[in-house]
């Protein structure tokens, strides 16, 4: 069934990003995270249960909550002289980190996502940052502030992770993860920001069809997917690695030069911290895919028959030739 | 170099053909690789970022042989059609790897083949696998390897920054800092393995299929060596003031490893102890810094990734015919392989640095080396050398004498691809040592 409705709140979710990203004064910046705000919830809806709109009224609240802390700060920093004040910035700071869902604010992330359905958490873990980051990258005027932000982000995100089930919940620890690397980038070169934010689109948005298409909620279902072609399930499942930062696969990239821009500026500890967390990351990541690399598995059980498209695996192919490519071809 | 190159990445589509024609093509490139052997300590073959010294040349020639044996030794996979194309492809990749790892020039490049080269090593052991304990094992060769190794990420940008290159040419940073010497290292010692971080290779050893321990001894263990090697240039103050303790760990760890040996029950867990307990020893002597140890070291990685190689082929050819690893299942296998009994003596004394072997050149050289550096370590020289005798020894007598299982169902003999493996291990492993001053006098 083809839904107007969501195409217009699509492009208008679009719109007001853009809005506020390219916004020249901060208020017109608050309107575009509104007009963001108020058109993402109607793309939540779903008739048929009632966690979306448990989700869409949680998510509702933190925003607002949100939008009104932005508005606070800006407006009692202008109003009492034009320039901004650090006092300020960490109440501007702390509202955009909390939209984005990074570490000390990061409460609401996953039991939102766990309403949602494939779409709209992609939607969430990855356009919806687009703005607020853009906006802390204009603010940041207390860089202890945000880099105690970072570490919550890498340890909670791996500590917390490592208990789910629910590939959606996975999905989120980890984009808190990648949260934490995003906003390090911010700190020492947005254009490297923009970088890490391209490739980890990418491959959430790969993984994350890929769970659309096999209708995929929990990690025992990875076991019974795919299992008549070996080939296409590695193939998919190898995009955690690349989530991870594995070195042959595309997500390296953009870790590596994260991890240079920081040691150029002397970020070492930081650095140290960001790295090592990743690692318990991973292990979750790891042990979603081992069911497809020990070959030996039972497999009799087969639930799914959907048939992959060549294009899909094309895009897949990326993650592999990635590394190379960008080495033979340098930006 | 190119040609090495761009052979293996054209080899790709073979992997989902044959199997057999790949094994002929690699060994192919094997003894093309071998035909090229006019090399100095200085860098020949440039070309980009690659080129080779006599120390890479020696390490490449080792993983060519190690990757090509590989798909002799495990026949079987072919056989049960288990996954065999992605197997191939896997060997391929990981020799690719190793090609680029050993023949780069440059710190960035050889520390991301580092972690290229563990991706595949990693799916060899939990695809083709036995048990299902391969999975603890791949975690922790993957963990204990990269907790290691991405900090060393961040102290090889720290180079870059300070000398504002990569190559190994120009590496002449000379830090005082303890913590940067462990940055940079500790992969290396977790890599070799050193006594106390060695907990991941007697499990992976365990859990990997036949290539899986194959490539592990023969060439994994000597990434680290390898980069200790090009590394030690920058730590040559810090590292007179600290190797002794590194030096001490190592050899301690190696009496204490011979002596685990020699409880084991469990033929590919000795060899792998007996593994750990040798690159001890390569250790101790490449961290002595002196000359008659950089030579002892080359020596004996050469000669123990032949001969740890050769030992876990014949460990996995009892294993298909008996389905069991334990030592009280295969023993007096001379009554029904006397043939294979010869090849078990050979490696065996090869392993115990009996003469004809690169092992002895090796260990010679590595002990005057550590008595050069202190007294103190006759002792555990000493020591070391008489129980990797015993251990040798325990393990032929143990499987080879007495009297057999009564619970050995019937079994084929040994057939002529598995001798021929075992011939191709042996043959370098022993006839080198007649031309050894290649390998040995090279700095």
């Amino acid at each position: 069934m083809f839904k107007f409705n969501k195409i217009i709140f699509m492009i208008m979710l679009i719109m007001s990003s853009l809005i506020s990203i390219s916004a020249y004064s901060w208020f017109s910046m608050w309107l575009g995270l509104e007009i963001n705000l108020l058109t993402v919830i109607p793309l939540f809806l779903k008739k048929s249960n009632k966690y979306p709109s448990e989700s869409m009224m949680k998510y509702f609240f933190i925003q607002a909550l949100a939008s009104t802390l932005i508005l606070y700060s800006i407006l009692m920093s202008f109003n009492l002289n034009s320039t901004f004040i650090s006092k300020f910035s960490i109440v501007l700071n702390s509202a955009l980190l909390m939209k984005m869902g990074a570490a000390p604010f990061h409460f609401w992330f996953p039991e939102i996502i766990e309403g949602l359905n494939w779409n709209n958490t992609l939607i969430i873990l990855t356009w919806q940052k687009l703005a607020p980051m853009i906006m802390l990258s204009y603010s940041m005027m207390n860089p202890t502030f945000i880099c105690f932000s970072i570490i919550f982000s890498s340890i909670i995100s791996g500590i917390q992770g490592l208990n789910q089930i629910s590939l959606r919940k996975i999905m989120a620890y980890s984009s808190i993860n990648h949260n934490g690397w995003m906003i390090s980038n911010l700190l020492v070169s947005s254009d490297m920001w923009l970088f890490y934010f391209m490739i980890y689109t990418f491959i959430s948005m790969n993984l994350i069809y890929a769970f659309k298409l096999f209708k995929i909620n929990m990690i025992q279902q990875l076991m019974n997917i795919l299992n008549y072609n070996k080939l296409v399930k590695i193939s998919i499942l190898l995009n955690f690695l690349s989530l991870g930062g594995l070195p042959p696969f595309i997500g390296f990239l953009p870790k590596w030069l994260t991890i240079y821009f920081m040691t150029e500026k002397t970020f070492l500890f930081l650095t140290n911290i960001l790295i090592i967390c990743t690692l318990i990351v991973l292990y979750f990541y790891l042990r979603l895919i081992l069911s497809t690399l020990t070959f030996k598995i039972k497999e009799s059980l087969i639930f799914s028959f959907k048939k992959m498209n060549i294009i899909f695996l094309f895009i897949n192919s990326i993650n592999f030739t990635g590394l190379i490519l960008t080495s033979i071809f340098p930006i | 170099m190119m040609k090495f190159l761009f052979m293996m990445v054209f080899l790709t589509p073979l992997c989902f053909f044959s199997y057999w024609y790949l094994s002929l093509f690699l060994f192919y490139l094997s003894f093309l690789f071998i035909f090229m052997f006019n090399i100095s300590k200085d860098y020949s073959f440039l070309s980009y970022n690659f080129g080779l010294d006599l120390l890479s040349y020696s390490m490449v020639m080792l993983s060519f042989w190690i990757c090509s044996l590989m798909l002799l030794a495990s026949a079987k996979i072919f056989k049960k059609k288990d996954y065999y194309e992605l197997f191939m492809f896997n060997i391929l990749f990981l020799m690719f790897s190793l090609f680029m790892v050993f023949s780069s020039l440059n710190f960035f490049i050889f520390y991301l083949f580092f972690e290229i080269s563990l991706i595949p090593t990693f799916f060899l052991i939990i695809g083709w696998g036995y048990q299902p304990e391969r999975i603890s094992a791949g975690k922790y060769l993957l963990f204990y390897t990269l907790l290691a190794s991405l900090p060393m990420m961040v102290g090889i940008f720290f180079i870059f920054k300070s000398v504002n290159s990569l190559d190994f040419y120009f590496l002449s940073l000379n830090l005082d800092n303890f913590l940067f010497y462990l940055c940079i290292n500790m992969v290396f010692f977790v890599k070799m393995p050193m006594y106390l971080i060695h907990l991941w290779l007697p499990k992976a050893h365990v859990e990997a299929p036949i290539s899986g321990s194959m490539i592990l001894a023969g060439v994994m263990l000597k990434l680290g060596g390898y980069g200790l090697f090009r590394v030690m240039k920058m730590f040559l103050n810090m590292g007179l003031k600290i190797n002794f303790i590194f030096i001490t760990i190592s050899l301690i760890g190696s009496v204490y490893m011979s002596l685990i040996c020699l409880q084991q029950s469990d033929i590919k867990l000795l060899i792998a102890y007996s593994s750990v307990s040798h690159m001890g020893l390569v250790l101790s002597g490449l961290l002595t810094l002196n000359l008659m140890g950089m030579w002892g070291s080359l020596v004996l990685m050469l000669g123990h990734g032949l001969c740890s190689s050769g030992l876990f082929c014949l460990a996995n050819i009892s294993y298909e015919r008996l389905n069991s690893r334990s030592l009280y299942l295969n023993k007096g296998l001379m009554n029904f392989m006397p043939t294979l009994s010869m090849w078990w003596f050979l490696f065996c004394i090869s392993n115990m640095a009996a003469p004809p072997s690169l092992n002895l050149l090796g260990e010679v050289l590595l002990i005057n080396s550590l008595i050069i550096y202190s007294k103190l370590t006759m002792i555990m020289l000493a020591l070391f050398s008489f129980f990797s005798a015993c251990y040798s020894l325990f393990l032929y007598s143990y499987t080879q004498h007495g009297l057999f299982s009564s619970g050995i169902y019937s079994f084929t003999y040994i057939s002529n691809r598995e001798f021929l493996l075992l011939v191709l291990h042996w043959i370098p492993l022993n006839f080198l040592i007649f031309k050894g001053e290649i390998f040995s006098v090279w700095i």
